[in-house]
């Protein structure tokens, strides 16, 4: 199962090189374990979890509405060893200092949060979250999965994890297809809920959902469109790979889920063209009959 | 009981009532005649009317001399298996009861049965010198097949301005884009609210909804936006409350993977609603899978247009594309609606979905879903009668251990 590591390479090189350029990126690093994972973990995993619905007054923020910009990657690997398990990795700004761009400048002044001092940041937070959900960040999700044995029949039930539902406490998904759009409640916020929260709830889920993932990563890119636009023409080609495969799944099950209209490859060719061999002497016939 | 939800309701049926023959037929020129629908946005723009013969056939089988209609359409030598939302149209265009229209539009479609009335419309003989274009819409969903079926629209705008002689206001088209994109967000904020249990009002306001905004007369204008804000800060209210439908004791939660048709929600779903506590959460034009249109440029916003048309218009995303898809969606709903049970209408003028049948429940008892095959027509209900419907739910509720 290799279908997929040249995305992981790109992905991981693509992390590795806004490093370099001094891009604003935080590293987290968990232990493997779940029962560690869940150790440490501000919010609570697992079915029914969530309250069911996140309405909009009680949103604090909205993570890829299509509007900004938003992109799903799942990629695996039967080669554990080329991932670093547990790590998070989060390009962009954090949850926690979305509010701040909800506040008008007359706020953070009155605040006197220019200055800077630990109590008007507090102050600064506490006003952020009474704000509206106004705001929303581009968001791209990474998920990389690494066991020895992972095959591509494991793709369709690794892609159903994806489906979150009411999963993770304060947090819903409510996108559609290769797009992530969600949102986290400000009673996650005030719980502490950030990427790595996220990070750790996803890490649970998967891991616990398939035994066989033996190391995984997370990546959350928040900057801007254009670097959600790079993952974007990634998710394009790795669409195309994941539709192999799962053409070749359907075809174990006895199903071609994307029959070809190509004459030249179809079984019924030889009827087809005897039967318009057999018209042809027909239609010459009524010429030559009429005349 | 009158609450704000059924005023709300009776607003958007009144206005669906629009999409019957007569008032279709009393639409001001020009008029651009269909099969299927074309994108909204693009005729509200041009100031012109849209009436889609499939649309107009199917509302006729809500009429209270449906059987008659239908069993003439059989008579215009239509298939037998064909939908019946199409042997109506067959019918009313035979028999010379369309007014004709000022150019006709059609396409490839989901639907062979609406592919075929395409196909009568642009051969109907008195119909002749009436301008007609044909789009070809691809059976894919990629980038490419977006662009490709977006270019397809773009040339029928050209189409519309020759046969007018007028010309496209694309600041007009853009204004109407920003008022839709509004109305879809607000479509999926009310699928979310859709996602608490109970759930917390008529989830059939969703369909009412969508069909509002996109198929009636009054679609893409404020009125329907300040409809739509109005019923999700009502459903808001009510998730707030904890309140679920009114009168109703939410025992199952089930997707009905099919159109609803001109009769089921009336009959069969209430009365499941209302007698059993089973709830309808989803159906084909309910489900909302929307992205915004992306006006950075003309041709970015004719790829929406593209991309709704192939991929989140109902019935095209169910039935133009893969089985996995199809299945794919099925678990999505489940899932996020907390759904008991998958019903399949099993509808037999859709032959698409009727081969996927074997498919579907290999998934579902995969993922232990109670699913149910019914074999009905969604548009005549001689075929499979209300009371049928209903026994044979009720018994698969009971023998499931839902109720």
């Amino acid at each position: 199962m290799d279908v997929y590591d040249i995305y992981i390479e790109k992905c991981t090189a693509k992390i590795d090189d806004m490093y370099a350029k001094g891009r604003r990126i935080k590293f987290t690093q968990l232990p493997s374990s779940v029962s560690e994972i869940r150790k440490d973990i501000c919010i609570k995993v697992g079915e029914k979890e969530s309250s069911g619905v996140i309405l909009r007054e009680d949103t604090f923020i909205e993570l890829g509405n299509p509007e900004m910009g938003s992109c799903s990657i799942l990629l695996y690997t039967d080669k554990p060893a080329m991932l670093n398990d547990g790590r998070i990795t989060l390009i962009g700004p954090d949850i926690n200092d979305s509010g701040v761009n909800n506040l008008s400048f007359d706020e953070i002044v009155i605040i006197g949060s220019l200055h800077g001092n630990d109590m008007d940041i507090v102050e600064l937070e506490s006003l952020c979250r009474n704000k509206n959900a106004t705001q929303s960040f581009p968001f791209g999700q990474i998920i990389m999965l690494g066991g020895k044995e992972l095959t591509e029949k494991d793709f369709e039930s690794l892609r159903e994890t994806l489906i979150i539902g009411d999963q993770i406490e304060g947090y819903r998904v409510r996108s559609f297809s290769e797009n992530i759009w969600s949102r986290v409640s400000k009673q996650a916020v005030d719980k502490g809920f950030n990427f790595e929260t996220l990070g750790k709830a996803l890490m649970i889920i998967f891991k616990t959902a398939h035994p066989k993932i033996e190391s995984m990563e997370v990546g959350f890119v928040t900057t801007n469109k254009d670097d959600i636009s790079i993952l974007k023409e990634y998710s394009k080609q790795i669409l195309k790979i994941s539709k192999e495969i799962v053409k070749e799944n359907w075809k174990i099950k006895g199903y071609d889920i994307e029959c070809s209209s190509d004459c030249n490859t179809c079984d019924d060719k030889p009827v087809c063209d005897d039967i318009r061999e057999v018209l042809k002497d027909k239609m010459k016939k009524n010429s030559t009959k009429n005349g | 009981m009158i609450n704000i939800f059924s005023q709300l309701m009776m607003e958007a049926n009144k206005s669906l009532y629009g999409l019957t023959i007569d008032p279709q037929n009393a639409s001001k020129g020009p008029v651009v005649l269909g099969n299927g629908d074309f994108f909204i946005e693009i005729p509200v723009a041009f100031g012109c009317a849209f009436s889609d013969l499939t649309l107009t056939g199917a509302n006729g089988t809500a009429l209270p001399t449906a059987a008659e209609l239908i069993d003439k359409g059989i008579e215009t030598g239509v298939g037998s298996r064909m939908c019946n939302a199409i042997k109506v149209a067959s019918y009313y265009l035979e028999a010379g009861l369309i007014s004709k229209p000022d150019m006709i539009i059609t396409s490839n479609s989901c639907c062979d049965s609406m592919t075929t009335l395409g196909i009568l419309m642009n051969g109907y003989k008195p119909w002749a010198d009436v301008p007609k274009f044909t789009m070809d819409a691809p059976h894919s969903f990629d980038e490419e097949s977006y662009l490709y079926f977006g270019h397809q629209l773009r040339n029928a705008v050209t189409f519309m301005e020759t046969v007018t002689g007028r010309k496209m206001d694309w600041d007009r088209l853009r204004e109407v884009c920003v008022e839709s994109n509004k109305q879809r967000q607000l479509l999926l904020e009310f699928q979310e609210l859709k996602k608490a249990v109970p759930c917390p009002t008529e989830p059939d306001l969703a369909r009412q909804g969508t069909e509002y905004t996109t198929w009636t007369s009054d679609r893409v204008t404020p009125t329907v936006t300040a409809w739509l804000e109005q019923l999700v800060t009502a459903t808001e209210q009510r998730v707030k409350e904890g309140k679920g439908i009114d009168g109703v004791n939410e025992k199952v939660r089930f997707l009905w993977q099919d159109l609803a048709g001109s009769w089921a929600s009336g009959t069969v779903l209430a009365r499941l609603q209302k007698e059993l506590g089973a709830v309808c959460l989803m159906d084909y034009v309910s489900y909302a899978t929307w992205t915004p249109i992306d006006l950075s440029s003309e041709e970015t916003m004719f790829t929406s247009f593209g991309k709704r048309f192939l991929l989140e218009d109902a019935m095209n995303r169910q039935a133009l594309h893969t089985a996995d898809l199809f299945c794919n969606d099925i678990l999505q709903i489940v899932k996020e609606f907390k759904c008991d049970a998958v019903i399949m209408p099993a509808h037999i003028g859709h032959r698409d979905t009727n081969s996927r049948m074997k498919i579907v429940r290999d998934l579902c008892r995969e993922h232990g879903i109670p699913c149910l095959v019914l074999g009905m027509d969604i548009w005549d209900k001689r075929y499979m009668t209300p009371e049928v419907v209903f026994d044979r739910m009720k018994t698969f509720f009971e023998v499931s251990g839902l109720i």
